[in-house]
Formats: structure tokens, sequence, C-alpha cells
């Protein structure tokens, strides 16, 4: 590392939003994808790399039924893609995790799979949570079709035209997946047996290349049906419109806990976001062609805010926001901002705190960060986490010292009451019957007994409480031995300590708390896109829309 | 197996019938059971998460850990240590409890009462294997190698590997030891953690998943539209 981004990191620490400003509910329910986002993280190594592709097998009927293997070659290992096409009727076609069948299901076998091992694939992708797959897959996933526009698609090009472009971006997708896992679920290669490889150090690549891939197998099979209806007068699908499709993704409540679960993760991730903002604010001036990169992205983002719709009241509140901020920035940017002054983009930044909603901000952040690619692409190496490192308790911490963090970490938290019913109308729960994860209304609904540790601002509030009654100088080891009930609650206390955006400075289980917050929040790190809640707790989005696919990587700019 | 949609029989994971009666597990999915059926035995969440971590650690090493877990949750709880310079006992006179021992290991490391004096003796524990993964991590946080034995059973726990030996068979699966743990130890040929999951028997994980079990909530049908199951889902 070279002397001056030693100067410029030091200078950034100042720079940084506060986790108190940037940790709350509000603000990650209006996070946007930036170039930080994991799927931009795996095109730009697969690009940078010189990756190749190839589609070994194909092997699917005139009804899209059989299977299909995609290569994805790196320098050093080879990821296949099975694909298993099925042949299912419309009234068994859900998108919902109680679902049991599918018109594709996936793995995402780690280097060129054998005869034997499709066979072993086959026997079990299919049947997802109720069949098994080994060390040898990384991940496991299905999808269904759109059935509105996957039709359309395919009777257009069976007759030799192309669909109608409206339609495509009314979906923005042939098919949706319902669920991607990975980390060693159902049997999969678990997390310790790949980290160290640098295609998959970051977080949820082999979850990005499963879908990357899909998506490349949702335009041929729409194409193979075509051909195999129209013979030689189908047509192949247009590239430009091509590019207009993603792979759609309906996902609920089972994403949400995860951030509360991961915190040091969590940090990682949002810390390496603050750190790219903060180094853009940091710069002395606003170079000629970082502008015109700003103005193209900021074009794009017009384009993407028109396209976006939802129906929900609460998003299209946002959209409404959305659209009003970047034409107002639209605006400055032509007219206002000087971008010849020094530390132009610290300029900008402060007139948008000002003069945008939380929306606009957000959408900023990812708009500045986008052409400086130099500046700040390093970050993602430092969005992974070894979690072993933060799980021991430092039992000799003095109670005063935990005592101390918390007031500053959880100052929301401490100061609510939560005798008042509303600061504790919901709790988190695992469902018996799905094991997905769940969201009751405490004082309506049974099983609060049962409830996850999701309550933290309540947990340390307790704990806060309890600590009164200890020696400030005492370990928290003896405070441990005694109230073993805490070991929880003290482990993200000295987690939060040293990852200062590891906690969310919310209430997780008032009356108002909105789900879809911290699922925006996830999936923009994602890379996600079209965020569309369904309702308060559960979403569609879309992956990879306006991506390259893999026989354009190379030629894109990424 | 196939499930079917809405299956009044089931509940919980679908837990594979197989020709054999051996599954391979995940090491994730060996720690996501262990602690989930240490919190539905009634542990608190933090210990429980020493349970699954614990379970992930000794599957990495080569042990039974699922079986030992599934013991320990069966059998009565032990109880937490009482802890003194030198030597740590239950407060009762029963079995101490080797989880809360090694949590209390792991966090008295570095004060007065814990092994970075030096020795340390823990009276009679139960399923005393369960306590190394918290040697492990005490040698670790220390930089230092940990060496434990009790009859039969020797290892060093090193911060960059492990060495283990039993000198008498089965010692490792002692029911009940005294342990000893020494700050110190000659490091031997070291082992290295692996990363591949284990074959459990499926009776040991039926029984773990049903403790698991008790961690969740039969869901109502409020929940159910809630989480979209009464939305469109074609589009």
């Amino acid at each position: 590392m070279s002397t001056s981004v030693h100067t410029r990191v030091a200078d950034t620490t100042l720079l940084r939003r506060s986790p108190a400003e940037v940790m709350r509910l509000t603000r990650m329910g209006c996070s946007h994808p930036t170039r930080l986002s994991f799927l931009r993280c795996l095109l730009r190594r697969m690009q940078d790399e010189h990756w190749r592709f190839d589609r070994p097998v194909w092997n699917l009927d005139h009804k899209g039924v059989g299977h299909a293997v995609y290569r994805a070659i790196g320098p050093v290992r080879t990821y296949s893609l099975v694909a298993f096409g099925h042949d299912l009727p419309d009234e068994q076609r859900s998108d919902r995790v109680i679902a049991t069948a599918w018109d594709a299901t996936f793995a995402l076998f780690d280097g060129t799979r054998a005869p034997s091992d499709v066979s072993r694939l086959a026997a079990n992708v299919p049947l997802q949570e109720a069949g098994r797959i080994t060390a040898s897959e990384l991940t496991l996933s299905r999808a269904n079709q759109s059935v509105r526009v996957f039709s359309h698609v395919v009777d257009s090009l069976a007759q030799g035209r192309q669909p109608n472009q409206r339609e495509l971006d009314s979906v923005g997708y042939l098919m949706r997946t319902t669920a991607v896992y990975g980390s060693g679920k159902f049997g999969a290669a678990d997390r310790a047996r790949i980290c160290e490889r640098p295609e998959l150090r970051a977080p949820f690549q082999a979850e990005m290349l499963t879908v990357w891939l899909i998506r490349a197998f949702t335009v041929d099979l729409v194409e193979h049906l075509a051909q195999a209806r129209g013979g030689t007068t189908a047509a192949k699908l247009d590239r430009s419109l091509r590019r207009r499709l993603g792979v759609g993704n309906a996902t609920g409540l089972g994403m949400a806990p995860f951030l509360i679960r991961h915190p040091a993760l969590l940090n990682n991730w949002v810390m390496a976001r603050e750190e790219a903002l903060a180094r853009v604010r940091a710069l002395p001036g606003a170079g000629r062609r970082e502008c015109a990169h700003f103005e193209a992205a900021l074009e794009r983002a017009r384009e993407n805010a028109a396209l976006w719709s939802s129906a929900h009241p609460i998003q299209v509140a946002k959209l409404h926001s959305l659209r009003a901020d970047l034409a107002r920035l639209s605006g400055y940017i032509a007219d206002g901002w000087d971008r010849r002054a020094a530390n132009a983009w610290d300029a900008l930044w402060r007139w948008a705190n000002v003069q945008l909603s939380t929306e606009g901000q957000e959408q900023l952040l990812a708009l500045v960060i986008e052409p400086h690619g130099a500046l700040v692409d390093d970050l993602a190496e430092s969005m992974h986490v070894d979690e072993d490192a933060s799980f021991t308790i430092d039992g000799s911490m003095a109670v005063g010292t935990i005592r101390n963090c918390m007031a500053e970490i959880y100052d929301t938290p401490l100061r609510l009451d939560y005798a008042q019913p509303e600061n504790t109308a919901r709790f988190w729960y695992v469902s018996e019957d799905k094991l997905e994860p769940r969201l009751g209304e405490r004082f309506e609904e049974a099983g609060a007994e049962r409830e996850q540790p999701l309550d933290i601002g309540r947990q340390a509030q307790s704990l806060h409480e309890a600590l009164k009654h200890w020696d400030v100088h005492a370990p928290i080891a003896a405070f441990l031995l005694a109230h073993p009930e805490f070991r929880y609650m003290i482990r993200r206390v000295q987690i939060a300590r040293t990852h200062p955006y590891a906690e969310i400075r919310d209430n997780l289980i008032s009356a108002d708390m909105l789900p879809i917050d911290l699922l925006r929040c996830k999936l923009a790190f994602f890379g996600a896109t079209r965020f569309d809640p369904r309702s308060d707790r559960w979403v569609r989005i879309s992956l990879f829309q306006g991506a390259p696919f893999p026989d354009e990587l190379a030629d894109s700019v990424e | 197996m196939r499930i079917e949609p809405h299956d009044p029989t089931r509940a919980g994971p679908p837990v594979p019938t197989a020709a054999s009666d051996e599954i391979m597990f995940s090491i994730s999915e060996i720690q996501a059971v262990c602690l989930k059926a240490a919190r539905g035995s009634g542990l608190p969440w933090g210990l429980a998460e020493e349970v699954g971590a614990g379970a992930a650690w000794l599957t990495a090493a080569g042990f039974p850990g699922p079986e030992l877990v599934l013991q320990l949750l069966q059998a009565p709880p032990g109880e937490p240590p009482t802890v003194g310079p030198g030597k740590w006992r239950a407060a009762q006179g029963e079995l101490l409890c080797p989880i809360k021992a090694g949590a209390a290991l792991s966090d008295f490391a570095a004060l007065p009462e814990g092994i970075g004096a030096g020795k340390l003796t823990m009276l009679e524990v139960a399923f005393p294997l369960l306590v190394l993964p918290f040697a492990a991590l005490v040698a670790r946080g220390m930089q230092r190698p940990v060496r434990v034995h009790w009859h039969g059973f020797d290892a060093v726990l090193a911060p960059d590997g492990y060495w283990i030996s039993a000198s008498v068979q089965g010692a490792e699966l002692a029911q009940q030891a005294t342990v000893v743990l020494v700050c110190e130890g000659t490091i031997h040929s070291l082992a290295q953690l692996g990363c591949s999951g284990r074959r459990v028997p499926l009776d040991v994980w039926r029984r773990l998943d049903d403790l698991a079990m008790l961690t969740t909530v039969p869901a109502t049908a409020r929940s159910h539209v809630d989480a979209g199951a009464a939305a469109s889902d074609n589009d």
C-alpha cells in the first residue's frame, strides 16, 4: 500500500458517517446497490481474470425437460452449474418456500462435473430441501417462470418476432429464484472449505455465480423452446432486449434475521461502503473523466427509477421521493454544482444532505463512488469476516468498560420503556412447519416463550440493568458465571465495541418496525435492483438486470 | 423422499431416509442443529452458541461431536464451576457441565482463577472431551499451547493445530473425568482441523432434531398470510 493511500485512509476516518446515522432502519430501508455490491464484485473479478464460459451439455427436450451444464472457468478452478428443467403444471407454480415443485432446479458443482455426479444430482437436486447434496456442491437453487413474460417471449420468438419491450420491462426477468442455498446447507460444502479461495472470499460469491449462470440458462431455454416450436422461422432474442432481463427473486423474512445474527459481517459490509464514500469525499477535486462517468451513472439511475415500479404504498412513496430527488440532483449538477471547486465531491454530498430525502442521499452515495473504482474497489476485499475471531469473549474486561461502551452503542434502546406494549409488540420466531423465520404479535399470538434472540435493544437494557449491581472493576467473567443468560448479549457488546456498524440502532420488536427495511439493506449489498415489496415482509427483486451475459463479459465495461 | 405439500404429518426439516443408517452432514449443519438442540434443552442462547461451536470443532477434529452433544443434553444438567485458583469444582458436589466449565475456562483465561496462572484442575467433568474446543480457543487467544489430560487421554491444543493421544481405548469418550489443564505443552507433530462434515447416525440426528424443534413455534394461519402465502405468485 502506498504512502498516499495511508494518508487518505487516515483522513477518511473523520469523514465516515456515524453509526447512529447509518444504522437506522429508515436509512437501511433506502439502501441502493453500489459497485461494492457482491454481484458487481463477482463480475469485476471474472472480467479482470479473463474467465471463460461454455455450455458443454444441453440435453433438454421440446418441453424443456432434461439437463444442461454451464461452466465458469477461472485461472485456477472451474465451477459448473448443473441445471435441471422440469415440466411444471401452472397450478403448482408457487414462489414461496412452501412450494415443492419448480420449473427448474440447480446446483453449482465444484469443478467439471462427471456423469456419475450428474446422475447423483438428478436424484437429489430436483427435490431441493428434501434431497441431499455433497461437499462437491457449493449451492442448491430453484427457479420458476414468470408465466406471462416467459410465454410471451417463447411465442414471439417461435414466430420469428422479437418480444414486446414494454412487456419485458414490466416484469424484467424470465425466471425468478425462490431460494439459493449455500454455506453447507443440505450437505453442501462448508464455507470454511472454500473461503480461502480468492474468488469466493467476498460474501455470497458462489450464490451470485449461480444466479448469473441461471440467467444465461433462462434465455437459452426460451430460445430452445421457440426453436422446438417454430423450427427454422424461430428467432434468437435480440441482444439489447436480452440485457434488460435479470433473474427475479422472491424473498421474505428468512433474510432479515441474518443481518442481526452476523454483527461482525454486517459491520464489514457497511464499513466498506462508508469508507468508499469517505474516500470520495476526501478527494481534493473532481476529475473530468470521473464527472462524465458520474453523469452517465446518474442518467442510468433516472432510467432505472422510471422503470422501477411497485404497488406497495410504502415503496410508491419512496419511488416518488427518489424520482424527485434525481430530478433535483440533475438540475443541480447542470446548474449549481461547481465541479472545479476544491473538494467538489464533498460539497455535492453536503448539498445532498440538506436538499435530498434519505432515498436520494443513498442513491447519490452509489453514484459518487461509481466513477472511482481505482479508489474504492480494494474495499471489496474487506467485506468478508472470520467470525471465529470475534466469537471468544474477553472475560477480563471490566464491568465498567462494558457499561460505558453500551451507553454509546445502545443509547436509544437504553432509554426506551419496554413496559409499553408497542415497544415489545412483536416477537421473532422460527415456524415449526417450514423452519422459516416469522414475526409474531406478542399479545395476540402464542409462542413468545420460544422467541429468537433478535430483541437486541431489550436484551441490552436488561443487561445494562443487571450490570448496575456489580462493581465496575469486576471482570465480566465473574458476571457471566453468575449470569449465563447474558452471555449472548455480552458477546454482541464486545463485537460492537470494535465493529462500529455491527448493531442496528432501532427496536426490532416494536409495533411499527418494518422488516422490509432489513431486506432492502441486505439485498442492496447483494446488488439487487427493482425492490418491489408485496407486503411489509416479503419482496420481489431483480438480480443482474442490465449486466453482461457470459458471452459479453470480456467486452463489457464493468 | 418426496414431501407432499402441506403434509400434516411432517414438522421440521425433512430428515432424509437412506439405505444406510448414517447420513453425511456438513459442519455448519452439525453446528446449527447442536446449537438449536442445546437451546431447545433449556440452555441460554449464549451457551447454546458455545455448544454449536464446540460440536463444529470436534467434528472438524474427527470426533463424534453430535453424538457427544446428544449425550450431554440427555444427561442431567451439570453444574457451573466454583472457580478458585488452581482448582475448579461443582458447587453442589455434582458433575461439572463441560460447557459451563469450558466457557468459564475461556472467560477466566487471563485472570488469577484461570489457566493463565499455570495449572488448573477441574474436578469431575461430565463428557470431558467437550472441554477441548474451549481449550483450543484459549490457546488461540493466548497464543500459547494448552495441554489437557485426564486418565488415559492427553492432548495439546496449540494456536495453529492440535495433537491428541489416548493411551486407554475410548478414554476420549469418557463419561466423566477429572481434567488437568496446563498452560504449556510440548508441540508434537500438529494436526490441522479438517473442513469436511461427518457421517452421523440417523437416530442421533433425529433426537438432536427433536430437541432443536423445541425452539420453533407452530405457524398460525395469520403468519402464512403475512409471509405472502395468500398472494398470487404468477406474473
